[in-house]
């Protein structure tokens, strides 16, 4: 007897993302990315408003996290998306510092 | 266990094997890698399945080597201790998963990685690490073979911050038949344009 299993995992993107905007908005605008359930992301601060656009339209996402950037300097624009009423995504920032320690020490910035 | 890469079933069960026949250790650290895995930070027993991954590592001596044997042109990284919030080490529930393209400056060496790939199939690894800057063509050898689309992860380190080498990897990848497979993309840069 053959059984073929077909499971779907969890997607997940980890990466640094100062790099040129062209970049990301390519990686943004694949097939693939739509259907991401967790991203950490680094050095965001450049690339901020076009991440935070692109994060809003993605239906599967249930984690973000952010790291190594200022929490005092967020951009609104970063977390419009998860003000939504009703939201279950799951949203960490972590500053500089908190960045070097792992993630139980983390505070949550927004939990829904 | 190859030949459903992705089934964590096999696992487990080769897992009931070696604690049947005196291997409670290693049965231990593939029971809490494949307990992890598909967690996320949010899951109320995240952190409790992070620590019973540390315990299981530290009972299994770096000495006692799990790493397949590898064709010329790539490398294994022995490091056990892998979750989400610390991506380094080879393995990935429970077994070798990531291996690195080592890049040595050969004549022809995008053959020689091409070359490697067939035997790549016969082992649990089914994800690639590029830590240094390699010319396009080694990568897109290694995308372009059947090892290629059985990838469910890549991990580019560096590859954008260096004009003519795999600038356009990514992309490339996402848009083969590769992408169907992928769970886990990492792509990291040092320098910043």
């Amino acid at each position: 007897m053959s059984t073929t299993t077909h499971l779907r995992r969890v997607t997940r993107f980890a990466g640094h993302l100062h790099c040129e905007t062209k970049q990301l908005k390519q990686l943004m605008a694949s097939e693939w990315f739509a259907g991401l359930h967790q991203i950490q992301a680094t050095s965001l601060n450049a690339n901020a408003a076009v991440f935070a656009k692109a994060l809003s339209s993605l239906p599967n996402l249930h984690t973000f996290e952010a790291k190594g950037f200022n929490p005092q300097t967020i951009p609104t624009d970063l977390m419009r998306p998860y003000q939504k009423p009703g939201s279950s995504l799951h949203c960490r920032v972590f500053g500089f510092v908190i960045s070097r320690s792992v993630s139980k020490d983390a505070l949550p910035l927004r939990k829904r | 266990m190859i030949a459903h890469a992705e089934d964590d079933t096999p696992r487990l069960v080769y897992a009931d094997w070696l604690d049947e026949n005196g291997d409670p250790d290693r049965a231990a650290f593939i029971r809490t890698q494949v307990a992890l895995w598909d967690k996320n930070p949010s899951d109320a027993d995240y952190r409790d399945c992070v620590e019973s991954l540390e315990e299981a590592c530290s009972f299994l001596p770096h000495s006692r080597s799990l790493a397949p044997s590898l064709p010329a042109g790539f490398r294994f990284d022995e490091i056990l201790h892998s979750t989400l919030d610390s991506g380094s080490g080879g393995y990935r529930r429970g077994f070798p998963h990531l291996v690195e393209l080592d890049y040595n400056y050969e004549p022809e060496f995008s053959e020689k990685l091409h070359a490697g790939c067939p035997a790549l199939l016969d082992t649990t690894l089914r994800g690639i690490c590029v830590y240094t800057v390699l010319p396009h063509e080694g990568v897109q050898s290694v995308l372009a073979s059947e090892f290629g689309e059985s990838l469910t992860s890549f991990l580019s380190y560096n590859q954008e911050s260096a004009p003519g080498t795999s600038h356009g990897t990514v992309q490339t990848l996402l848009s083969s038949a590769c992408a169907s497979k992928l769970t886990w993309l990492e792509t990291w840069q040092d320098s910043v344009r």
